[in-house]
């Protein structure tokens, strides 16, 4: 599990220079940090890493590596010549997201020599998805030059682009699900108020992408706004629900909890799910 | 699809796209619809909007320093009660003999959640008194 995957890269013969390989994996470790940061200073989230139930967090992991590879083709900034680039390119951001975990806990006094293995595995688990997300995008220069981001862009279909909006919807969901504001938010909230939030969800949503996105560049079938709304912003915000729900799952959210409770909580977490689902197919 | 059948007959490939957006947005649109539709009338047919707190036995066990009861609480109501505390005294002829008590952060409306009190005396021999005693809104 703890390999090294800078070696790996080092030691293989590539047509990339070393300072280039050492840089991209640099750039992994930034991205990483930037964006796990907040998730390892949560004590929610050093929490869950002993009491969220194993098979759903080896489920989480076992995910976590084809979305990276998926992440690596559709929004990696090299042009990745075949799928065994792709699942390498998941694999040592995979790995960079461990080393970083590890490391970072450690040095927060986060990861003791009184705790058990499995304590110890199960919290740099549990930030390990965000981390690597954090670090295939940080490392999107992986050995391989950026000259050909625009034809990627170009060549972007519509199941890509939803890819990325649930990217971006997951991505926020792990940073907020833990906490327990987020569940609190769900209880003090009525169903009316759920409603409401679910219709502001959608708003915010197509006003993101219409406002920043929709000047003629979007490469789908010229259907005007009616169908963007349709075909971004409803399916974009059902994949923030589904994400939510997933999430929630993952984390323990939805055990013994009424349906209507589950639903509250969904659009809770729904609503930064889909402003992160805009934004990432405006970033991305 | 190749770039040379996009190219050649831009119709068909615009056509399959639609199929495939108008699929995924009728799927997306059904499962939008069902939620507010199940929050609308979740909404419209609640009846109560406060807790209604109940705990049952759920089993005895003996561990290292007494006896581990666990408890099932639930609520019964549409209301979600915080800092919710259960009650249990173990009582043989109308006498107490032991009491504990357990703090629930949350018990969210129409939902369980799992504790345990752990007792010196052995509950299966006493009669067990199970309450609620408080709780805040969240």
């Amino acid at each position: 599990m703890d390999m090294d995957p800078g070696k790996a890269e080092r030691t293989e013969p590539g047509d990339k220079r070393i300072p280039d390989v050492l840089r991209g994996l640099g750039r992994g470790f930034g991205g990483a940090l930037l964006f796990a940061l907040p998730l390892f200073m949560t004590m929610e989230m050093w929490w869950l890493g002993f009491y969220i139930e194993r098979s759903r967090l080896v489920l989480l992991l076992l995910l976590n590596l084809p979305l990276l590879a998926l992440l690596s083709h559709h929004a990696g900034f090299e042009r990745t010549k075949c799928w065994q680039d792709d699942v390498r390119d998941g694999v040592i951001a995979f790995g960079i997201g461990l080393i970083t975990c590890g490391a970072i806990l450690s040095v927060l006094g986060l990861l003791g020599a009184n705790m058990t293995a499995d304590e110890i595995v199960g919290k740099i688990a549990v930030q390990t998805v965000p981390a690597s997300i954090g670090a295939l995008l940080g490392s999107s220069q992986l050995g391989a030059d950026s000259a050909q981001v625009e034809e990627h862009t170009e060549t972007r279909t519509y199941l890509s682009q939803l890819f990325l909006m649930f990217i971006g919807a997951l991505f926020l969901e792990l940073n907020v699900a833990p906490t327990e504001e987020m569940v609190l938010i769900s209880y003090k909230m009525t169903e009316w108020h759920a409603v409401a939030l679910i219709v502001l969800s959608i708003i915010v949503m197509h006003g993101f992408t219409y406002a920043l996105e929709f000047t003629g560049t979007a490469p789908m079938p010229d259907t005007g706004s009616r169908g963007a709304f349709f075909f971004f912003t409803v399916v974009g915000y059902a994949i923030a629900i589904g994400g939510s729900l997933y999430v929630l799952w993952t984390f323990g959210r939805t055990q013994d909890v009424s349906w209507t409770q589950i639903a509250i909580a969904a659009s809770v977490l729904g609503f930064p799910a889909s402003v992160g689902a805009a934004a990432a197919r405006l970033i991305l | 699809m190749g770039q040379a059948e996009h190219s050649r007959d831009r119709t068909q490939s615009t056509l399959k796209g639609a199929t495939l957006e108008w699929v995924v947005a009728s799927v997306a649109g059904v499962i939008v619809a069902a939620m507010l539709g199940f929050l609308l009338f979740q909404a419209f047919t609640k009846a109560d909007a406060d807790p209604d707190p109940l705990a049952v036995v759920k089993s005895v066990t003996p561990v290292s320093n007494g006896y581990r009861m666990e408890i099932s609480a639930r609520n019964k109501g549409g209301g979600t009660a915080a800092n919710i505390k259960f009650r249990a005294e173990l009582r043989s002829e109308g006498r107490s003999v032991e009491s504990a008590d357990v703090t629930f952060s949350y018990l969210p409306s129409h939902s369980k959640r799992q504790g345990a009190f752990i007792f010196e005396n052995d509950p299966r021999g006493y009669n067990v008194v199970l309450q609620a005693e408080s709780y805040t809104a969240p």
